[in-house]
Formats: C-alpha cells, sequence, structure tokens
C-alpha cells in the first residue's frame, strides 16, 4: 500500500551504504535502476542516511518489490525539490 | 630470489591488484560511508565491488562479508565475540598463535582433538569424543600453516549443527585455494586477503553466519547513525568501526576477481608443483620431509639431518631461496610454500 504520486520518482533512505548497495544490487538483478546517493540538503535529519534514487518509470515496482528484501529501506520520501516522506508498507 | 614463502604472504600479486591499489590512492582516495560527494561515494563502490566479489566466491551474502586486518583481526573478532570467558571449545592439534592467543587471552578453556592422516571420518569422531555438554564450539584450522594438511571442516561444520554449537574455521592457507561455502548457520570463517586471495597485506575477511550475533570489541565511526552511541545493528558496518583499508580492499578485489577467473588452474599448477617438490625433496639424502602431498595445501615442510631448521632456512636465503623457519618443537622443520604463478620446470 501505498500514497506515491504517480509522475514521482522516490528516494529509498538507508542506513548504511551496504544496505543501500545490496537493495540496488536486488534492484539490478531484477532489471530496475537506481543511483545511489547522500542526499544531507534534501532530507533534514538524515545527514548520515544513503539513498537509491529510483525514476518515476520504476518507483512503484521498486517499492513492491523492496518489501520482499531482508534489507528493507527505512523510509521512502518522493523525488522532488522539497521531498515527502510516503507510506509504503 | 626464488620466493617460496606464499604461506606467510603471497607474492608477487597479480598487475591487477597493485594497479587497483595505485588507483585507489591515485584517482578516488575519498572516504567510503563517511561523506556524499564523489570520491567517497567512488570509494564506497570499490568496497561493495571487493565485497560482492568474496561473497561470490564463497557462496554467501554480500553483508557477511566483514573486512578485518588481517586474519588474526578476523579470528579475535569471531573468538572475543562469540565465545566467553570459561567456555570450553574444541580444537585441532595444529593450530596458530592467531588462534591460541586469542583463546588464551578470553580465559577458553580448550581441548585438542587428534588428526588421523589421511582419515577423515577418524578425524572427525575424535572431534566428537571430545565434545562435552560444556562445548560451545569447535575451532579449527582448514589447512596446517606447516604440514598443509587439510581437515575436513566442511564435516566437522555438519557435526556442530547437529551438536547444536558454534564452528569457528581459520582459513588462512586456503582461502582461494580450496572451495568453501562460508556464512551458513552458526559458523564463522577468518582468512588473510593477502594469502591465497592474492590483495595486499593489511587485509583480511571474516564471513559471518546468517545465525550468528557476535559482540563487538571495536567500535567507532560508521558513517550510519552517527547520534547514536551504540554501534549500528546494521552488517557489515556493525563490525566495521573506523575509516577501512580502501585501497588494499580495492587491490583484494582485483585478487579475488584474478582467482574467480583463474581458480581451478591455479590449483592444478599447485597440485603438480606440489607432488613434484615432494619427490623432488625425498630424492636428496639426508631431507625428510614431513606429511604428504595427498590431502595437502601447497605447504611442504622438511629438515635436513644435523641441522637445525633455521639454519637450513639461512643457507637457502644465501642461495636465494625465501623459505619460512617454522618454529615449532619437535621436530622444527622449514616449510615452503609454493606459488600460483611458478612454472613446474621451475
Amino acid at each position: 500500500m501505498t500514497d506515491l504520486p504517480q509522475d514521482k520518482g522516490v528516494l529509498l533512505l538507508f542506513s548504511s551504504v551496504t544496505g543501500a548497495q545490496r537493495c540496488r544490487q536486488r534492484l539490478e538483478e531484477q532489471g530496475m535502476e537506481s543511483l545511489l546517493v547522500k542526499l544531507d540538503r534534501h532530507i533534514a535529519g538524515t545527514s548520515c542516511d544513503y539513498c537509491l534514487r529510483i525514476s518515476a518509470a520504476d518507483s512503484y515496482k521498486a517499492l513492491e518489490t523492496v518489501k520482499t528484501f531482508p534489507h528493507r529501506p527505512r523510509s521512502v520520501y518522493s523525488d522532488e525539490e522539497t521531498p515527502q516522506k510516503i507510506k509504503w508498507k | 630470489m626464488i620466493y617460496l614463502d606464499n604461506a606467510a604472504t603471497s607474492f608477487p600479486k597479480p598487475e591487477g591488484v597493485w594497479s587497483a591499489c595505485g588507483e585507489t590512492l591515485r584517482r578516488w582516495g575519498g572516504n567510503p560511508g563517511r561523506s556524499g560527494h564523489l570520491l567517497a561515494m567512488r570509494a564506497s563502490e570499490e568496497i561493495f565491488r571487493t565485497r560482492s566479489l568474496l561473497a561470490s566466491l564463497f557462496h554467501t551474502q554480500p553483508e557477511q562479508i566483514i573486512f578485518t586486518a588481517n586474519a588474526t583481526h578476523a579470528l579475535n573478532l569471531a573468538i572475543k565475540g562469540l565465545l566467553h570467558p570459561g567456555d570450553h571449545v574444541v580444537i585441532s592439534p595444529m593450530e596458530h598463535n592467531s588462534v591460541m592467543r586469542p583463546l588464551t587471552a578470553a580465559q577458553v578453556r580448550w581441548t585438542a582433538a587428534d588428526y588421523v592422516f589421511e582419515d577423515d571420518e577418524a578425524t572427525v569422531r575424535s572431534f566428537e569424543r571430545a565434545i562435552t555438554p560444556e562445548t560451545k564450539a569447535i575451532v579449527c584450522t582448514h589447512a596446517s600453516n606447516v604440514l598443509g594438511c587439510i581437515f575436513p571442516v566442511e564435516k566437522l561444520e555438519d557435526l556442530c549443527r547437529e551438536k547444536g554449537i558454534l564452528f569457528l574455521c581459520d582459513a588462512s592457507q586456503s582461502a582461494g585455494i580450496l572451495p568453501i561455502s562460508g556464512g551458513r548457520g552458526h559458523s564463522a570463517w577468518c582468512m588473510p586477503g593477502h594469502k591465497g586471495l592474492l590483495g595486499p597485506q593489511g587485509t583480511g575477511v571474516l564471513i559471518l553466519g546468517e545465525a550468528l550475533s557476535p559482540r563487538t570489541w571495536i567500535e567507532g565511526g560508521s558513517g550510519t547513525n552517527s547520534t547514536e552511541f551504540l554501534p549500528p545493528e546494521e552488517w557489515p558496518e556493525r563490525f566495521e568501526a573506523g575509516t577501512p583499508n580502501t585501497p588494499g580492499i580495492a587491490g583484494l578485489g582485483a585478487g579475488v576477481h584474478y582467482v574467480l577467473k583463474h581458480g581451478e588452474s591455479i590449483r592444478k599448477n599447485e597440485k603438480i608443483l606440489l607432488e613434484k617438490l615432494h619427490r623432488c625433496l625425498r630424492a636428496i639424502a639426508g631431507v625428510h620431509v614431513y606429511g604428504s602431498p595427498c590431502n595437502s595445501v601447497c605447504t611442504v615442510s622438511f629438515n635436513v639431518t644435523g641441522l637445525f631448521c633455521g639454519e637450513v632456512a639461512s643457507r637457502l636465503d644465501e642461495q636465494g631461496f625465501a623459505c619460512a623457519r617454522v618454529c615449532i618443537v619437535p621436530p622444527p622443520p622449514t616449510a615452503i610454500t609454493e606459488h600460483w604463478k611458478r612454472a613446474p620446470c621451475e
């Protein structure tokens, strides 16, 4: 269950860089691309988190897929000027 | 110089290893996992690439690969993180000081099982007989650094699973040389990066079984959850406090890549070298060769009648051969370890 806006990409937040890299690796295995970024300036209070940036085209499928992963994102934000926290599970 | 000390560290390394170390130092020397700038992110990618290659080689998951400074560091993490003072373990009779000293420091009691040459079943039975209701783990080398003999670690791991105890393996002489499936259940595998994995010195690996939850004994910056005073729960960051050896890990990645690509031919070549070495040394009058080329990694121990092992090693050194003088008594042999790259005709 998600309130993801249809035209927006998503930022998946992980507490560790390896967690983000593992998630990216698993998404790649399923044909989805993502970009590992550290977006300190975008989201207050997450200066130590790493994000996977996923395009709007893949965002819904990616959110459905990561629910099955052992290392899930800590939280999910919409990828826009002022990112909004998204309910995703 | 003919380098015959590969049980201590492999040399020379494949070209890709030193070029990867150099590239990291020259081009993307950021601190991985600490910042979001390009060089830090690039360094993180190098670390993850090596982690993934190791996971592929050892049939485990990348997050179960913990980078350490060497096998000793990995063994200390495992022994001191999983055992408590007063615990009892069963060990092999051929453990290195990298096992014995941490066990002693951790005040762990041990019983040494027997190794029965060329009889794996008898060896396993000896370990089983040494297990008591108080036993918490089997701690065993995969291959002896002195005689080269290979322990039946898969069977010992099965025995541990059956008995509900931990299995800690010192894979210092086998990682990159013998097949290993690490990271299962309550098993931990410890190994150097700079021997059979062909990486640079200053690298090591601990593979933690997914059912383990060792205590940390090194805490510090991890780049994650920095507002908390406790280490993060996530693996591998939980066990990798402090800035990692990024150039070394990049070089290790190149070494593992080489092993993944050429491992089979390395093993075949080493088997030829091992048998030839045994045969040729045994043909020399007055030379005593210990062990057997069967069921062995490429380490050979020998001595010369009437000479102390240090004298043998010194004389060989003068002749341009680099060997190890092994400090065990009795008998104190000289150990030579053949190399992945040497042609059998040498």
